[in-house]
């Protein structure tokens, strides 16, 4: 008879979408020439083939986590959200074969740009400091507790990010 | 008059004079000329629309469809038949006035006419050219005309889903029930069906604008009232209009989902507006989608939400804040991004309404992106307003309109308003 071989336990898949943190950005916003008027973080060519997702931005704060309470307290100075295609990187994707008369163009599912207007807390956070950090934390629709999702790549990706001061 | 409660003086000055006092004068005549004075040749109801036009008072005057049938003893017989035959033709020369039926006809146009004149702060003119009032200088209107479509000054009004009446929201069940019926057997290639409309948005058809704030928004106008001119086409009813979901509310703060669309009987019936029976075309392939969210999505399957809780929906003060916002690309931008939040607050983890691909399969969709473009209306209403004029000849794929034919809702045929009561005397 066969002997059982021990248990194998199955792998518990563990939610940990990946936060984006930049370089440091040196702005000084006392030496401007004119008084700050706006300012924006303006994210350029995000991918939105992948997960729906709310992307939360802190400012000087690359601790940040899902569980980070959206406060100017803590660096939070707004959110964008994606609306994603659910992993196709292209809309051709989805077509196991399309039809050599389908003219209808491709949609890409790259957003162009996503800006988010910090003005206010550039102000306050400006006058404490030169130099700035960018975190992203994405949250899920469901949440970030969910262990049925895998993800083992970033769910943000973007071509560039840096702050426009007008 | 019954309201004017006990005054020290005659029932014409005490018409006149609060005519003086009011913003606007609304007319309303059915059969009967009304009282006259001992001291007037004319009665007091010719006398306060005499004196409305002499203050230059905005005038709104409805009278009802001679056709339409009425109490006789509501019909006054001679000679106040002839006097109010007169003064019927005098109005319709002074003023473009509109025709009512029943109670609820008026409570509608009255609704209309007001809420263009407050939100715009000009006095609706209902146009006298025939044809006018609803778009004729592009190929959509082109080809609802050839189908037979009425040319009339009549504007729909779209109302809040919870300020729907039980048979008006019977109706668009209704309607969203045969519209669902149509193509099940041709599958996408009906294009007067749901599954076709919906097809339009994402699967298969992709053609939905995110991320383009020159277009988002005038896109989302144009694909709402073609898929409610659709809507209207599968109902033979061109009274249905799409309801929008206002989320700012209380209500939605304590409900979430409004229970036109969460329950999923309605008198023993599956409910239209719960969920609808994708069946998406044999090539598209779904691997992908399943492996990256792990969500059960097949060929074949029934639209689902998984809202979040209530709590999180936008508040109004964020909507208030937006609509401050004077730049249209700031304004687009940030209108848009509440947009996919809702989106993802419908649809959680794997609700339809959470991906792009399947969104507007849910037939909440069309609701939300309905208060998406009273929203974009508000913002247009507000003085100095206004989207960039390069803008205007922007193609509006696939619904044969640019950008400037979808700017002013009125030349649509629609306008957004809360339900008004009227009370018929």
């Amino acid at each position: 008879m066969k002997q059982k071989g021990p248990k194998v336990l199955k792998k518990v898949r563990r939610i940990s979408p990946k936060k984006y943190v930049s370089n440091g950005i040196h702005i000084d916003i006392t030496g401007l020439e004119e008084p700050l008027h706006k300012a924006e973080i303006v994210i350029q060519a995000l991918n939105g083939s992948g997960f729906s997702y709310e992307g939360r931005i802190f400012l000087n704060n690359p601790n940040a986590n899902h569980e980070t309470e959206p406060s100017l307290k803590y660096g939070y100075v707004g959110s964008y959200h994606i609306l994603g295609y659910g992993g196709f990187p292209s809309v051709d994707a989805f077509y196991i074969k399309r039809s050599r008369f389908d003219y209808r163009p491709s949609q890409s599912p790259v957003i162009p740009y996503k800006r988010i207007v910090v003005t206010d807390a550039l102000r306050t956070l400006g006058a404490h400091s030169q130099k700035f950090t960018i975190t992203i934390v994405p949250i899920l629709p469901s949440g970030n507790n969910n262990r049925s999702i895998i993800t083992n790549e970033n769910i943000i990706q973007f071509d560039k990010i840096g702050i426009i001061i007008r | 008059m019954e309201i004017f409660g006990a005054r020290p003086e005659g029932a014409t000055q005490a018409s006149l004079r609060d005519l003086e006092d009011s913003e606007l004068f609304i007319g309303i005549y059915a059969h009967r000329y009304g009282y006259i004075s001992t001291n007037s040749a004319v009665s007091i109801t010719e006398q306060e629309y005499d004196k409305a036009k002499e203050l230059k008072k905005p005038m709104f005057c409805f009278i009802v469809d001679p056709d339409y049938p009425w109490p006789p003893s509501m019909i006054e017989g001679e000679p106040g038949k002839s006097e109010l035959l007169r003064f019927k033709k005098k109005i319709d020369v002074d003023y473009v006035r509109a025709v009512f039926t029943s109670p609820q006809d008026l409570a509608v146009k009255v609704a209309t006419a007001l809420g263009h004149y407050l939100t715009r702060g000009l006095v609706y003119e209902f146009s006298k050219v025939e044809g006018e009032g609803v778009p004729g200088d592009n190929y959509l209107l082109a080809e609802l005309d050839q189908l037979g479509y009425p040319k009339t000054f009549d504007v729909l009004l779209r109302k809040s889903v919870r300020n729907l009446s039980a048979g008006e929201l019977n109706s668009l069940r209704r309607a969203y029930s045969m519209m669902m019926a149509f193509g099940d057997e041709d599958g996408y290639r009906y294009n007067r069906g749901y599954r076709y409309l919906a097809g339009i948005h994402g699967i298969p058809d992709f053609k939905s604008k995110y991320g383009d704030f020159r277009v988002f928004l005038p896109w989302n106008r144009a694909y709402i009232y073609w898929f409610e001119r659709y809507l209207q086409d599968a109902s033979y009813d061109s009274s249905i209009s799409v309801p929008w979901w206002d989320w700012r509310f209380e209500s939605s703060k304590s409900d979430g989902i409004p229970k036109a669309f969460s329950d999923a009987i309605v008198d023993g019936q599956p409910n239209p507006l719960h969920h609808f029976h994708v069946v998406l075309p044999d090539e598209i392939d779904l691997k992908s989608f399943r492996h990256l969210t792990n969500c059960p999505k097949s060929q074949k399957y029934s639209t689902q939400r998984q809202p979040s809780s209530p709590s999180s929906l936008p508040t109004a003060r964020e909507i208030e804040a937006i609509l401050d916002l004077t730049d249209y690309a700031d304004f687009s931008d940030q209108l848009e991004d509440y947009n996919n939040r809702v989106h993802c607050w419908v649809g959680g983890r794997c609700g339809d309404m959470s991906y792009i691909p399947f969104a507007s399969y849910d037939p909440i969709f069309w609701s939300h992106r309905a208060m998406i473009d009273r929203i974009f209306w508000l913002w247009q209403t507000k003085p100095g307003n206004s989207l960039p004029a390069n803008l205007s000849s922007e193609i509006l794929d696939p619904f044969k309109l640019a950008v400037r034919d979808v700017l002013d809702i009125r030349r649509l045929g629609y306008d957004y308003g809360q339900q008004l009561s009227i009370e018929v005397l």
